[in-house]
């Protein structure tokens, strides 16, 4: 059960919160120009990294926001992304 | 029953409270503070059960939870039973009826015993061997095999009281109430620190002596009297933390006495603990050695045997044999003997004497160096034990005990699960600690220190928080090597519980399997429900002997929670009956209660499915409900639906944005049928949306996707639209609406509020209107679900019951029905709605609900660049179509497949029914289905079968609009 520290409640349990995935992925700006092949990459293919992963995370059960933190895949250790998750950026 | 086992003493034990029980039907006698093990040692009970495999005779073993045979039926006064109870942690209560488990016809006589002299048949992986060909015939094997497999029977009722769940937060949590944890507990507490100490039995004090006078004891009863003094201290007993997980947080599991009108019964506790920091302070496993016949009742482990006689005043033998590789059963001796026990002799399988046990042979003990054992006597319960010295002439000692003591294993588990890695050591024999993971310590005998005082000073730097220092050396040996045992023509087991033998290890051995986790699931070494405790470690060290490597390069398989078996009630606590997740009630719940209604869960929340009237079966209800709506007026609660305020300068752009058909030009009072994609095209959602004012938008979502879509919202605002200037919040729970639909719908409304303008010309199809409806604030929208004129009312759901009876009381005259959620999908099923998670489960496109017609292309939204991929375009795709019984006596099976043969052989399935009822309007079964190519098909005959029901029906394919395809009632 990780401890997730949500931007906006502190830390709480991994249960009140969903997963988004890969983090480190944007959509294209301008979807109508991209091609087929780097289209469906950005929908389906994701790295499965030994180590530090950045993630989207929702604290689904809590202040139903969503923020960015860094996660070891390999040991589980968490750094919260201050600037990805300050009010002035975050909604 | 007199207990000829027990002697004096026993610190755990009031002889003042006599305890009554039964052991297959023979009453015994026991003291209040007893465990079953001790209560039926007491009793000269000395065989419990029969083992897995070979059906031999098992007797207890060990002290606590280490315990591979005494796995018991148990059953207390109060009717709560359950199987596989282990007799060593299970605290007597009084009227308890236990029972031995795996024999047949009985525990003395049993023919499964016939396995063990067809052994030899049944070595390891004989399943695999034996049962591979025919091939054809493993399913008649099977059977026989299921039959003879598994552990106890399960129970056939709940078998504990629901068990209450906490969760606490904690600085330092200590596992493990020995003379390390203890001192832990109190460095931390002195440290102003909260501090919960678990310990596992039924008394503080660990292996220490309470009730011997002398520095142990004034140092532990100092401790205690100073922790119970501290407010910011807990101390639990009967609490094994059976899981260490992720971020210091540890499950533990609290069994308690709770006394009930006639009895006391155990209840459980659940504790889930998130700590700063943990000590761990689990102590250490003793090892039984390992040689021909070491499972027969009667061997136990040394430090049972003390234990049993300090704790509970248990005697477990009056002729005892130690056998030995170190020098803890030497310190032991004087108190057996004062007990009133002989030692008849002390194998010591070391070349020789310790300085140790050369002073107990100045004092007259009989010592055997050098000694292996070849082999024990007896049935039931060993009478003797055959030895060798230096490999010569073979002794025989009768004895009706003989206690081993194979060494020291340090209780790892804890430290392990929370992937600490481990080191050999090689003067203990066994793993300790090497680097931790996570904010664990570990002290005492578990970090591989056996001196007492060096066990508090751990402990007190530890709870501290101070970096460990190494543990001082315990003056005597406690090297404990496994030995390999002398060839004897008696099976010599290293796990109990699996009946797994030394052979079986070196067979998988030269067979290849060199691995441990290898070994491990080809023998089944430490797969039994005490998850190998006591034979991991001989396990491991057999191997390491017969591959030549070191037990450090061997390593040990992985250990996983729960560090004992916990029962599935335990973790389901209140639960067991009831949805674990809260239950949302309609505002209007208690009408619908006295009103006939079938609830019905739908997501979290309880809904009216149907009402019942006298003499009505489900389907007449349903039928009735749904003919009121077609030919009157019906109401229902649609709370459930999605409900999302978009306030801001933005929200039509957001809208836009997410939705594939445009929302900037809608005119204020206005809705619209709106559907939002996912990123890779398929449907997510279908909603209404209405805009109240230029800046001011209502979302009305399906129920399965509220939470789901302002979630989703969310998301595209923080990752891809952080600037949109707009407030999204889902008021889903705030809002009562209630859906009021049929031909006679606005005469009711207009009966309920005559100055609240419903007319078609004020509020046309797909139109809202604010204003006051019986006294409360109402938003109401025209729009229809079932295909009939229709409103959706709206009012704060504090005040939703008095609307709710206001409408029902104003419907009365008109013969007003209120229906159900059955007779809701009957209702959209005859118009051919797709609804998510049926129709649209994920897979489909807009194109394949056939409304393709909505998409805005001038525009880009969520999902729009799919659309375009060459998968979601193709020819072919499954689309929505109606389906119809040609016989109107037939019934569509739910979930069929529709295909052209009518049977049910296997075939090519054109596509699946997502939804089917009996349509009351059209008096026949109808349903929807995903058919590929459908709408190109309909008028064809094809069969829907279900494999499942072995059903075959003629169906044909029609338009999915079965009533008013035109959609002239809705716009009336």
């Amino acid at each position: 059960m990780l401890l997730i520290p949500c931007p906006w409640c502190g830390p709480r349990n991994e249960n009140e919160f969903a997963y988004q995935g890969d983090a480190s992925i944007a959509r294209p700006t301008n979807p109508a120009e991209v091609s087929d092949e780097a289209w469906t990459a950005y929908l389906y293919l994701r790295d499965n990294p030994r180590g530090v992963h950045q993630e989207h995370w929702n604290h689904r059960y809590g202040c139903r926001q969503w923020f960015e933190l860094t996660r070891n895949t390999l040991d589980h250790s968490i750094v919260t992304d201050a600037a990805a998750a300050s009010p002035e950026s975050s909604r | 029953m007199s207990q000829p086992s027990r002697v004096e003493g026993g610190s755990f034990i009031d002889r003042d409270k006599a305890l009554s029980f039964t052991f297959n039907g023979r009453t015994c006698s026991g003291f209040d503070g007893d465990t079953l093990a001790s209560a039926l040692l007491a009793n000269g009970v000395r065989m419990l059960g029969r083992s897995f495999k070979y059906h031999r005779p098992r007797g207890i073993v060990a002290l606590g939870s280490e315990e591979p045979n005494a796995l018991l039926r148990v059953m207390d006064r109060d009717g709560n039973g359950w199987p596989n109870g282990r007799a060593t942690t299970i605290p007597l209560l009084d009227g308890m009826a236990v029972r031995s488990q795996h024999h047949w016809p009985s525990l003395d006589l049993d023919l499964g015993a016939l396995a063990d002299c067809f052994s030899r048949f049944l070595s390891t992986g004989f399943y695999y061997k034996t049962f591979m060909w025919p091939r054809r015939w493993w399913p008649h094997y099977e059977h026989i095999l299921r039959h003879a497999a598994g552990l106890g029977a399960p129970p056939t009722a709940l078998i504990h009281p629901p068990a209450g769940q906490r969760h606490v937060h904690v600085d330092v949590l200590v596992v493990g109430g020995g003379p390390a944890g203890l001192a832990a507990a109190l460095a931390a507490g002195r440290s102003g620190a909260s501090v919960l100490l678990a310990e596992d039995d039924a008394r503080l004090g660990g292996s220490m002596p309470e009730d011997e006078p002398g520095d142990a004891e004034s140092w532990l009863l100092a401790t205690l009297a100073a922790l119970r003094e501290m407010p910011n201290v807990s101390l639990l007993t009967r609490t094994v933390a059976t899981g260490y997980y992720d971020h210091d947080f540890l499950t533990m599991v609290q069994t308690r006495l709770k006394p009930t009108a006639q009895s006391t019964t155990t209840a459980h506790t659940l504790w889930k603990v998130r700590a700063t920091r943990v000590v761990l302070a689990t102590g250490a496993i003793e090892r039984p050695l390992v040689f021909g016949g070491n499972d027969r009742p009667g061997v136990m482990l040394a430090s049972a045997v003390i234990g049993y006689l300090q704790r509970y005043g248990v005697l477990c033998g009056r002729r005892i044999v130690l056998c030995t590789n170190n020098d803890s059963v030497y310190v032991a001796v004087p108190a057996l003997e004062r007990a009133g026990a002989t030692i008849e002799a002390v194998l010591d399988v070391r070349d020789q004497p310790s300085a140790i046990a050369l002073a107990a042979i100045k004092a007259g003990l009989k010592v055997i160096s050098n000694a292996s054992i070849v082999g024990t006597d007896g049935r039931a319960r060993i009478r003797a034990v055959r030895w060798t010295q230096s490999s010569g002439a073979t002794m025989r000692t009768e004895c009706d005990l003989l206690a081993m003591a194979g060494g020291w294993t340090p209780r790892v588990h804890l430290f392990s699960q929370a992937r600490g890695t481990l080191r050999y050591e090689p003067s203990i024999g066994s793993f300790v600690p090497r680097a931790a993971n996570g904010a664990n310590v570990s002290a005492g005998a578990c970090n591989g220190c056996f001196d007492t005082d060096a066990c508090i000073a751990e402990g007190e730097r530890a709870g501290r928080n101070a970096a460990p220092i190494p543990g001082a050396s315990p003056g005597i040996e406690l090297a404990g090597t496994t030995e390999v045992a002398t060839p004897s023509r008696q099976k010599a087991f290293v796990d109990f519980q699996n009946d797994v033998t030394v052979g079986d290890i070196l067979m998988a051995s030269r067979e290849g399997y060199r691995s441990v986790e290898h070994l491990k699931r080809y023998t089944t070494l430490g797969m039994g429900t005490d998850q190998g405790k006591l034979s991991n470690i001989n396990g491991l060290a057999i191997l390491a002997s017969q591959t030549g490597q070191a037990p450090g390069q061997v390593g040990t398989t992985t250990f996983r929670p729960p560090y004992i078996p916990i029962d599935l009630s335990v973790i389901a606590g209140l639960a067991q009956n009831h949805p674990a997740h809260a239950v949302r009630r309609l505002a209007t719940h208690d009408w619908h209660l006295q009103n006939g209604a079938v609830f019905t869960p739908s997501g979290i929340w309880l809904r009216p499915q149907l009402y019942r009237r006298p003499g009505e079966s489900d389907l007449d209800a349903v039928n009735r409900e749904v003919g009121a709506v077609r030919d009157g007026v019906g109401l229902i609660d649609v709370s459930p639906l999605g409900k999302i305020e978009l306030q801001g300068t933005d929200a039509a752009e957001l809208l836009n944005r997410l939705y594939v058909n445009r929302f900037n030009k809608l005119p204020i009072g206005r809705a619209k049928f709106g559907v939002i994609l996912r990123e890779d095209g398929m449907v997510l959602d279908d909603s209404v949306v209405a805009r109240l004012s230029e800046y001011h938008f209502v979302m009305s979502t399906s129920t399965a996707h509220s939470k789901l879509v302002p979630e989703h919202i969310a998301f595209c605002l923080h990752t891809i639209w952080p600037t949109l200037r707009v407030h999204v919040t889902p008021v889903s729970e705030q809002w009562s609406t209630f859906a009021l639909a049929g031909r006679l719908a606005r005469a009711v409304l207009s009966r309920l509020s005559p100055d609240f303008d419903v007319s078609a010309a004020a509020l046309p199809h797909m139109s809202v209107r604010v204003g006051t409806l019986a006294g409360a604030t109402a938003r109401v929208a025209r729009m229809s679900f079932s295909g009939e004129l229709s409103y959706e009312i709206s009012v704060p759901a504090a005040q939703g019951m008095r609307v709710w009876t206001a409408l029902v009381e104003a419907g009365a005259p008109h013969g007003l029905t209120v229906y159900g959620t059955e007779a809701m999908g009957v209702l959209r099923i005859e118009k051919g709605h797709f609804v998510v998670g049926r129709e649209a489960s994920g897979t489909a496109t807009l194109d394949d609900l056939g409304l393709g017609g909505l998409l805005d292309r001038s525009k880009d939204c969520i999902g729009m660049r799919s659309l375009s991929l060459p998968a979601l375009a193709e020819a072919g795709r499954a689309q929505l179509i109606g389906v119809k019984a040609t016989e109107p006596g037939s019934r569509i099976p739910p979930g069929a497949h529709i295909v052209l043969d009518n049977s049910t052989k296997v075939q090519h399935s054109h596509g699946a029914m997502t939804s089917q009822c009996y349509s009351p309007t059209l008096g026949c079964s109808i349903g929807l289905a995903m058919v590929q190519s459908g709408r190109a098909r309909v008028g064809e005959i094809v069969y829907a079968v279900s494999p499942v029901t072995n059903e075959a029906v003629r169906v044909q394919l029609t338009d999915a609009r079965f009533v008013d395809p035109a959609g002239e009632r809705l716009n009336a």
